[in-house]
């Protein structure tokens, strides 16, 4: 299972590259094309992925099973998800270029009428397989999270990271099948000529509704795993319970059901009528609640404790300001009065870029920091890995932060005259940009040099109570010992 | 790093990386041209029957269940039979989705065609009986094989198939060539888009449906079921009855209201 992992951190590489949008360079359709393929790339390729890599490593230890229940429907889903990105990448050098709708693919822009190139029903089509890949992924790991547990890992004692990781999964049972709806949808109007989307009467309202339907869920299938990893970091290197456990895995589910409740509020700008606009606009505001509450949660385990500050550590702290922030922006949101004013701003993007790029990312990346001993029996250099931390989190913010004032500015547009007053704020995001970028590239470079080197390291670095390290299931002598077997084979194999 | 996925890959097999090449392969070519497409569906033919001779069942199964594991609140339900029940959930949400989709276009249509009066109401009935039937012929083979009767196994999964195969014929056969030499075809307008593309979706899961079948029948006859050895029997069963309430909800939205 570990080459998955390497395999996602090599795809961000790949896509981290693909993805670095040069207003000055590219004409518009062309910027057009790297806008959609960044987003789509970064939010399904990079992000889900690299959350079910970790998770396909971790949860079977953490429960205390030698593996996922289904270790060749893995196999499939692993083999779909690589084909489905290869595909979308593949479109680029089809003749007409790849899709040029952005992320979203709004109807009618995602008609045949206005976006004739095959390569953007390619990209439709790979989207599909990815659906369906996660679905495979998610049938596997609710399974075994259900099923495959050790003697003494009951419901209350599962670890915070498990339970994240099956609401993660039960969410995007829920949401990918719309998508999959959706797309068959698109993919008939623009193979076999049905009208679904460039009719009047189905038209861009509906793919708005099947596809927000997918997006606001997906948003916190990235978020979720990225909370339940810095929960886990925060308690090894706090030394401390998590604070209100019971209460935090309450909160998760209330998030991960509200979730499903709230995509309306992407489409207030889109005439539905006055309580339909109040009742999301509720249910937003609803879901903030958990949320913060999860932030509380998380804040207080660290409260009066003594931290140690590895780049793990950091990355998770850098993660909590960077959730905060994209937080409170998002809050905004859900006062539709606001929204009419932001949305399609920059400002919208900064929010998104908070969230994503900022929680989802770095918690990720402290997630590989985290269990890196434990998945490759390395250890990363350490200064070396707190070095990057401070370059990428000052490249981030310089990226991202001028975004909150560029209010006025609208997304997706490929260029901007002098006279907007934007050059400024711009030219300090493209210098964030490439602070930011190396970095990541940095932070894949540690891990891997670590993996080359012949050092390795102690059992239980972080000294941590958890289960995964301990390897101790309420003291069934037997499951450690399962355990242990299956990391020694796995070992063995590699060096 | 090889060695690992080597060791990965001769505890399975290379099955799951050709059928997901062979499905690649077979969008890439419906996306630009027609004859890859071809090739694609080769590759997954292939696959699919390359699996049927190992015993797919035993391939894609899960790993060995213990009696130390914690496993509540689903003791007594197989780690297959609970994968396939949370397979089945999303694909509840895909008809779904497209049910309420179809719902959402109809309702803010002005004018939509009498059903009665398009669709051949006769037809859609009996394609609706056939469909019952067949479940009832899959319970059947299911209760034959529990009491150890091999024979009635063979003929309930028979029957089972036989009728799919007449529901695909009426559907594909007759149905749509008379809607067709009616004017009412694909891109025709969103009554005939909402109608191919549902009906067709679930044809497309009745025709996956027989393949589990034939497989079954397959097995039924070389390696052979006993009355403590038949899980896959009931989990198909499980998958043909949900195609066949799936049609109960078709056949009313679209042929009677």
């Amino acid at each position: 299972m570990f080459f998955l992992i390497v395999a996602g951190s090599l795809g961000m590489l790949m896509r981290t590259q693909l993805a670095t949008p040069n207003e000055n360079f590219l004409n518009p359709f062309t910027y057009d094309q790297v806008v959609t393929l960044h987003g789509l790339l970064m939010i399904l390729w990079v992000l889900t992925p690299l959350a079910a890599g970790l998770a396909n490593y971790i949860v079977p230890l953490q429960i205390g099973a030698k593996d996922l229940t289904f270790p060749r429907l893995n196999a499939t889903s692993y083999w779909t998800y690589l084909f489905s990105g290869l595909l979308l990448v593949g479109t680029v050098f089809l003749p007409g270029g790849s899709a040029n709708t952005g992320w979203t693919l709004y109807a009618p822009l995602n008609t045949i009428q206005f976006s004739p190139q095959p390569g953007a029903t390619l990209a439709i089509l790979a989207l599909a397989l990815f659906a369906v890949s996660v679905t495979i992924s998610s049938i596997n790991f609710i399974t075994t999270i259900v099923k495959k547990r050790a003697k003494g890992v009951t419901w209350t004692r599962l670890p915070i990271f498990t339970w994240s990781i099956l609401m993660t999964m039960a969410l995007a049972l829920f949401a990918f099948p719309p998508l999959a709806a959706g797309l068959t949808l698109l993919t008939t109007d623009r193979i076999f000529g049905t009208v679904f989307f460039s009719s009047t009467q189905g038209g861009s309202i509906l793919w708005d509704e099947l596809f927000w339907f997918f997006g606001h869920p997906e948003v916190y299938i990235v978020v979720l795993p990225a909370l339940g990893i810095i929960a886990e970091v925060f308690m090894t290197f706090s030394k401390r319970p998590l604070f209100a456990r019971k209460i935090f895995i309450a909160e998760l589910a209330a998030v991960t059901i509200l979730s499903v409740g709230v995509w309306m509020h992407h489409m207030f700008t889109t005439g539905v009528n006055f309580d339909v606009l109040q009742a999301f606009s509720i249910t937003t505001m609803a879901i903030s609640i958990p949320f913060e509450g999860l932030v509380v949660g998380l804040v207080l385990t660290l409260y009066k404790s003594r931290i140690k500050l590895s780049a793990p550590m950091l990355y998770c702290l850098a993660a909590m300001f960077t959730v905060t922030l994209g937080g409170v922006t998002g809050v905004l949101q859900a006062f539709p009065v606001l929204d009419y004013a932001f949305r399609g701003t920059y400002w919208i993007v900064g929010h998104f870029h908070y969230v994503m790029a900022g929680t989802a990312l770095f918690a990720l990346i402290a997630g590989l920091y985290y269990w890196w001993p434990k998945i490759t029996k390395r250890k990363y250099n350490e200064s070396f890995a707190k070095i990057t931390f401070v370059i990428s989190f000052i490249g981030f913010n310089a990226l991202y932060f001028p975004y909150f004032f560029l209010l006025d500015m609208p997304r997706r547009i490929a260029t901007y005259s002098i006279l907007s007053g934007w050059a400024s704020l711009n030219f300090d995001a493209t210098v964030g940009a490439f602070i930011f970028g190396p970095a990541i590239l940095l932070t894949l470079l540690n891990l891997i040099l670590s993996y080359r080197k012949n050092e390795s390291s102690e059992a239980n670095p972080w000294d941590s109570k958890e289960m995964e390290w301990t390897g101790d299931y309420s003291g069934t002598a037997e499951a450690s010992t399962t355990k242990d077997n299956s990391i020694q084979s796995k070992n063995g194999d590699k060096s | 790093m090889n060695d690992d996925e080597h060791t990965e890959k001769s505890k399975s097999s290379y099955m799951p990386l050709i059928i997901a090449s062979g499905v690649a392969i077979f969008l890439l070519g419906l996306a630009i041209y027609i004859p890859v497409l071809v090739a694609g569906l080769i590759i997954i033919v292939a696959a699919v029957y390359k699996m049927f001779k190992d015993g797919a069942a035993e391939k894609f199964s899960g790993t060995k269940e213990t009696p130390e594991e914690e496993t509540y609140p689903l003791e007594s339900v197989t780690n297959e039979k609970l994968g396939l029940w949370i397979f089945l959930a999303s694909e509840i949400l895909i008809f779904g989705s497209l049910i309420i989709a179809y719902a959402y276009v109809r309702v803010n249509s002005g004018s939509w065609p009498i059903a009665t009066q398009t669709h051949n109401v006769f037809l859609g009935m009996t394609n609706t009986i056939i469909l019952l039937t067949s479940s009832l012929a899959m319970i059947l083979s299911l209760y034959a094989i529990r009491q150890g009767n091999v024979k009635g196994l063979k003929i309930g999964l028979g029957s089972a198939f036989a009728l799919g195969i007449a529901f695909l014929v009426i559907k594909l056969g007759f149905e749509w060539p008379e809607l067709i030499s009616k004017g009412f075809t694909i891109t025709s307008g969103l009554p005939a888009s909402t109608y191919y593309v549902l009906t067709g979706l679930h044809a497309v899961h009745v025709a996956v449906g027989l393949v589990a079948v034939g497989y079954l029948i397959f097995r039924a006859y070389s390696l052979g079921f006993t009355s403590s050895k038949h899980i896959a029997v009931e989990n198909v069963g499980l998958y043909w009855h949900f195609v066949d309430i799936v049609w109960m909800f078709l056949f009313p939205l679209f042929y009677l209201i």
